[in-house]
């Protein structure tokens, strides 16, 4: 039995192999590849659109909306007054058009957001449009944006005795057309305010100091829907203008040097990163700027720009320039200030790597000429390594990653101020 | 359908009559000592007709007149099959005499013709009735581990999925009702197996090629699932069961529910379970495994009309289930992953008889199922697998010809699946196979001969086969330290993408005798010729799969060297499939109070798919920054070994014997083991290889106790692939004690089960995860069930 099993077996295997069964193909065509974006491979950016750039019009007050997808026009939106500062909100979904001078801040929803839906995120692309919700309080001017929340301060009125005051906002709140909490000083004041998670460090103002900048750096913790003050340092910023935060410390730029604040837990201690004594006079550091990540920040002053690293405690010039009769035109950040952005007077566009200790990783040519008058704005993208830069009434995309421009598209009215909104890819993390 | 078994023709007398359409037909059915057997299933073959013996061991039925077939079924007996003919006008009287049998014999619907165990050239074994109640755990593969030539992939008691013969995942198929269980548990160790064994009636396990029934998938056998949720009856009956186990605090309660009026069934039923992570036996402080816990539930609704020869019906089942996945950490160990798995299947099922010059019978199955899981890490979901299937499979078996009996199924499969997240190491496929088979088999005298040929085409396509450009490592052995062999800077920046279309035309041709020696005694020989077209994720695959703690990279790439660095690139080589070449050999005693099955067999598998270690590990895709913006916390490179799938020769032989001594009508006695082997014909052992068990069980079985003694000794495995450890030998002792009682007409048994009495440290050696899950501590379960 065994043996015609086997036989017949053998001959239905012959019998197959004949007719050609068991064959195996494969057809492989090589498609398209896919840039990668990020060095880790994930691919979050492939599912984010490339946002919408808001732009203030200089002349009328009009916030126009651009689809950076195709580069076109999406809506002008009609505000109350021309809009002398353009802001993202946290997240990018509003921006923020803050008109100083009328005591007003509107919010206009640029139409692309997510929601989180259980388990998931859907996504948003809708007109922009203005909301109803406004903010009224003395000159609002600084805008200080930290993570999902941004502080607005309002500097209030010399002239009129009014009071300055700070309001604490979300993507969340703004939605819901309130503030998250906010709080009121004793007096007026140029001032600012960097948030720490529940905190807030501000600035105070002794009132019977002849100018309007303050003076003191203040720890205001998070009550519900106001503060309550922590801590006064004892270590004084006279005229303090500028503020940034890494994310181990917390600086203010002060007449005399940088108020460097540390944080352990919920233990914060100051102390002075004095100016260096080569420093000409007349100078100070008047703005900070920087990279979470990297403990030396940028600062600005009248005579350039400086380093300050806030671990050796000390304040270097920072000698960018790639050559001598190179000066600076203005300069920004990329989305997740990982690169510090400097176009100079030949319209090149300078890139240093924050991980990189401000190295110069990249220069990239922008403008055949530039006026002298020039002042050229960079708004940065969020979602991918690209930048906008505004020049007259051109804007010109600038791919990061590729180190190349890729993109123009021409504005038929005067830009102002302008800010880049849509969703946010996760933050990279260098490797 | 059974006609294997030896065939006594009773044509009896006649006696008074009347004009009916159908006539009656009466019998008794007793030992060959002539005690009665009462309870003994009676069935007349190609028809629903079917009855119970009585108390005096009597039965009667009314059928028309023909020639018909009975089969004679009763618990310790071994089946019998008579040849009958009904006239006109006249009673018919059968006496029927059944042999006693130590070795249970059941019919099994996983094989086309319905035949037993006992009467398949390929081994099979069926765990049904108390013993499936008593064996149930929360997974497939741990509920069957016991059986002889099963393991588990033991996966922490929350994805175990059964190893026949030392083969699994794509190589064994998991099937529910005769069609694949449609999951995706194929794929991954760490994927649960999307059936419940509380609602099921039994599990049939096909040892050895399974191919010519069942396709590419079933190369190393088959585990079908039974349950009644297509009723074939309307007798009302149902089952009930509510289980506490202290070891994980598992909470289970399940029953079932079949009625009917007319000539419409139906069928309900449920299940709700819900545990705790389990208990360990403390080692090194560690006294519980993490993330084990799981949640499920799930009910099933069907309904069949019920014809005069067959029936049609179909079902709906929906299944959800919750588990955590432990060891499945991106890096980070206090990370918890759990899994959410959904499922909603259809099924339509049909048996039709027919008297028919040519056709005797058409079985058709059909089944469409849309299955989804998602692995969800912090709340966030990291990977979700979704798999649309679709089913069909018609059996035609035609009238005998010159005594052949046979027939040809055809079938055909369709499954899309896909894969996003973090984890989609395989990218989005569909395969499509159709497939011819023809069966025929035929007595010549003693011995039964079967034949059976299977062609088939499996075609998989994929539209964007990703082939990323990654940084491997030369040394995994230290996580971490990479720095001087971080190739990054090399990279070109971009994915290659390919279009990928494979056809396959597999062809498993098989031949099987059993050959009746001598009264009470078999010899079963089966040969065959089984080819596998491999799966989408042995072919494709490109990521990192944290279920199998490695970095997967399919058969379609190759590692190159060029310059003394090496890179992925298509594979040079011919994409082949995997041919089977397996003889078997069982001798069998099955009547009488002593019976065994040993079983010997030799599987030569040609360009066996499997994954080589490299030299290399790449990096685990963990997610960094998706968690945590603000802390940004020490970051550290976290790296999985490198595997790529190959094609090699493998060699893979063993031997299971169990044998059972029924002392009396209450005691039994059983003896059990299994050996295999696993080699490389290049030298190297595969991985992940059983080691021998030896067993022995103890049975009482009274009217009001029933009990067991189960004592399984699995012997050190120290036959080991490369950067494989060897695991200990250890001894699992567990028992269980039912009190059957009766409230009204209600069947009750209050039960106990204890599990690893000793409370042994047992690390299973067929898992991924041996070192982070041994097997559960002392374990007390106690519960209440009902039949009626």
């Amino acid at each position: 039995m065994k043996t015609i099993s086997l036989k017949s077996l053998l001959l239905t295997c012959a019998t197959a192999a004949l007719i050609g069964c068991g064959d195996s193909d494969t057809k492989i065509t090589e498609i398209e590849p896919t840039p990668i974006e990020k060095e880790d491979g994930h691919d979050h950016d492939a599912e984010l659109g490339k946002g919408r750039l808001a732009i203030a019009d200089a002349e009328q007050a009009v916030i126009h909306f651009f689809d950076l997808e195709e580069n076109t026009l999406v809506e002008s939106v009609n505000i109350t007054h021309p809009a002398e500062y353009l802001y993202a909100s946290p997240e990018g979904r509003y921006a923020v058009a803050v008109q100083r001078s009328m005591d007003h801040v509107e919010f206009v929803d640029g139409g692309i957001w997510q929601e989180l839906h259980g388990d998931h995120y859907d996504q948003h692309l809708d007109a922009p449009s203005l909301t109803s919700f406004t903010l009224n309080d003395v000159k609002p001017t600084h805008y200080v944006p930290r993570g999902d929340k941004a502080a607005v301060f309002f500097d209030g009125n010399k002239e009129t005795g009014a009071n300055a005051g700070l309001s604490l906002l979300s993507n969340e709140s703004i939605a819901q057309e309130k503030v998250i909490a906010e709080h009121h000083f004793d007096t007026y004041m140029h001032g600012t305010a960097e948030i720490r998670d529940d905190f807030l460090l501000t600035t105070l103002r002794d009132s019977s100091s002849e100018s309007s900048l303050p003076e003191q750096v203040a720890l205001l913790e998070v009550h519900g829907d106001h503060f309550h003050q922590e801590q006064v340092f004892e270590e004084t910023c006279p005229a303090l203008h500028g503020s940034f935060q890494t994310e181990n410390h917390i600086a203010f730029a002060c007449g005399d040097g940088v108020l460097a604040i540390k944080q352990e837990g919920n233990v914060f201690t100051a102390h002075k990163i004095a100016n260096p004594a080569d420093m000409p006079e007349g100078v100070r550091i008047g703005s900070l700027k920087g990279s979470p990540e990297n403990d030396v920040m940028i600062g600005g002053s009248r005579s350039g720009l400086f380093l300050v690293d806030l671990v050796e405690e000390k304040i270097t010039p920072f000698n960018w320039q790639p050559s001598e009769d190179v000066s600076l035109v203005s300069y920004g950040f990329d989305g997740h200030n990982e690169h510090a952005l400097m176009i100079d007077n030949t319209g090149h566009l300078n890139v240093f790597s924050a991980e990189n200790n401000w190295q110069l990783d990249n220069r990239i040519s922008l403008f055949s000429d530039l006026a002298e008058e020039a002042k050229p704005s960079i708004i940065a993208s969020k979602a991918h390594e690209l930048i906008y830069i505004i020049h007259e009434q051109e804007v010109t995309t600038v791919d990061l990653h590729k180190g190349d421009v890729v993109g123009h598209f021409d504005l038929d009215f005067v830009p102002s101020k302008a800010a880049w909104l849509g969703v946010a890819s996760e933050e990279e993390h260098e490797h | 359908m059974k006609k294997l078994s030896r065939i006594m023709s009773a044509l009896l007398a006649m006696s008074a009559s009347s004009p009916a359409f159908a006539e009656q037909v009466q019998g008794k059915v007793t030992t060959n000592d002539g005690e009665i057997i009462a309870g003994a299933a009676v069935k007349v073959v190609g028809t629903n007709t079917f009855t119970l013996t009585n108390d005096q061991g009597v039965f009667s039925l009314d059928i028309k007149p023909g020639r018909y077939e009975l089969h004679i079924v009763a618990h310790n007996f071994a089946h019998e099959s008579i040849e009958l003919e009904v006239s006109d006008n006249k009673n018919t009287q059968a006496n029927i005499q059944l042999d006693k049998s130590a070795i249970e014999i059941i019919d099994v619907s996983a094989t086309p013709f319905h035949s037993s165990n006992i009467e398949s050239a390929l081994p099979i074994t069926v765990l049904h009735g108390e013993s499936l109640r008593m064996r149930q755990a929360n997974t497939l593969g741990d509920t069957l581990s016991k059986e002889v030539g099963v393991h588990s992939n033991f996966h922490g008691g929350v994805a175990g999925t059964p190893i026949i013969r030392g083969l699994d995942g794509p190589r064994v198929l998991v099937t529910q009702n005769g069609l694949d269980a449609g999951d995706a548990s194929r794929v991954g160790p760490d994927h649960a197996v999307s059936t419940e064994t509380s609602t099921s009636e039994r599990i049939e396990v096909l040892r050895g090629p399974a191919t010519l029934f069942y396709g590419s998938g079933a190369i190393g056998g088959v585990v079908n699932i039974v349950d009644e949720r297509i009723p074939t009856s309307t007798d009302t009956k149902g089952e009930w069961l509510a289980e506490y186990n202290s070891n994980n605090e598992q909470e289970l309660a399940s029953g079932s529910f079949t009625s009917g009026m007319g000539n419409i069934a139906v069928h309900v039923d449920g299940f709700y379970r819900e545990s705790d992570n389990y208990q360990i036996p403390e080692k090194n402080g560690v006294d519980e495994v993490e993330n084990s816990a799981t949640k499920s539930n799930g009910f099933t609704l069907g309904s069949s009309y019920l014809l005069d020869n067959g029936y049609v019906g179909f079902s709906y089942q929906s299944l959800e289930q919750e588990y955590g996945i432990p060891g499945h950490s991106h890096g980070d160990d206090a990370v918890e992953v759990y899994a959410d798995l959904k499922q909603n299947r259809w099924q339509v099922l049909s048996e039709l008889n027919f008297d028919n010059a040519i056709i005797k019978s058409l079985n058709t199955k059909f089944a469409y199922t849309d299955y989804r899981h998602s692995e969800i890490e912090l709340g966030v979901i990291g990977t979700t697998f979704d798999n649309e299937s679709l089913e069909a499979r018609f059996e035609l078996l035609h009238q005998d010809v010159y005594d052949w009996r046979g027939g040809f199924s055809f079938h055909y499969k369709k499954s899309d699946f896909t894969a996003v997240g973090a984890e989609a190491f395989t990218p989005p496929s569909e395969s499509e196979s159709m497939a011819l088979a023809w069966i025929e088999e035929r007595h010549f005298g003693d011995v039964l001969l079967q034949l059976g040929a299977r062609i088939e085409r499996t075609e998989i396509t994929a539209q964007k086969v990703r082939l990323p450009e990654v940084a491997l490592f030369s040394d995994h052995e230290e996580d971490g330290a990479h720095d001087e062999h971080d190739h990054r800077e090399h990279l070109a920046g971009y994915t290659r993408n390919f279009d990928v279309s494979h056809t396959f035309t597999p062809i498993s041709l098989s031949s099987g005798l059993v050959w009746d020696f001598t009264d009470g005694y078999n010899i079963g020989l089966s040969l065959s010729h089984s080819q596998r077209a491999p799966s989408a994720s042995e072919l494709l695959s490109f990521g990192p799969h944290i279920g199998t703690r490695s970095y997967e990279v399919g058969a379609l790439f190759s590692l190159h060297e060029d310059h003394g660095e090496a890179h992925f690139g298509l594979t040079d080589h011919d994409i082949v499939m995997e041919t089977a070449t397996n003889i078997d050999l069982s001798l069998r005693k099955f009547k009488g109070d002593f019976g065994f099955i040993i079983n010997a067999f030799y599987n030569q598998i040609d360009d066996y798919h499997y994954e080589q270690a490299t030299d290399y590990s790449a990096g685990d895709g963990h997610d960094h920054s998706a968690h945590d913006h603000g802390a940004h916390e020490e970051e550290e490179e976290h790296t999985l070994p490198l595997y790529v799938f190959t094609a090699k020769d493998v060699t893979l032989h063993g031997f299971e014997a169990q044998a059972i001594w029924q002392i009396t009508d209450a005691f039994s006695w059983k003896v059990q083991g299994d050996i295999i082997r696993a080699r490389l014909d290049s030298g190297s052992e595969l991985p992940r290889t059983p080691p021998a068990r030896i067993a022995t069980e103890f049975s009482y079985q009274g009217e009001v106790i029933s009990a067991d003694l189960f004592v399984s000794h699995h012997f050190e495995q120290t036959h080991t692939a490369s950067l494989e450890s060897t695991t200990n030998s250890y001894v699992m002792v567990d028992a269980n004690v039912n009190y059957h009682f009766n409230i009204s007409d209600y069947d009750l048994a209050a039960y106990l089960k204890l599990n690893n009495l000793t409370d042994e440290y047992a690390q299973v050696h067929t898992s991924f995860l041996k070192d982070l899950t041994p097997l559960a501590g002392r374990s007390i379960a106690f519960g209440l069930r009902g039949t009626f």
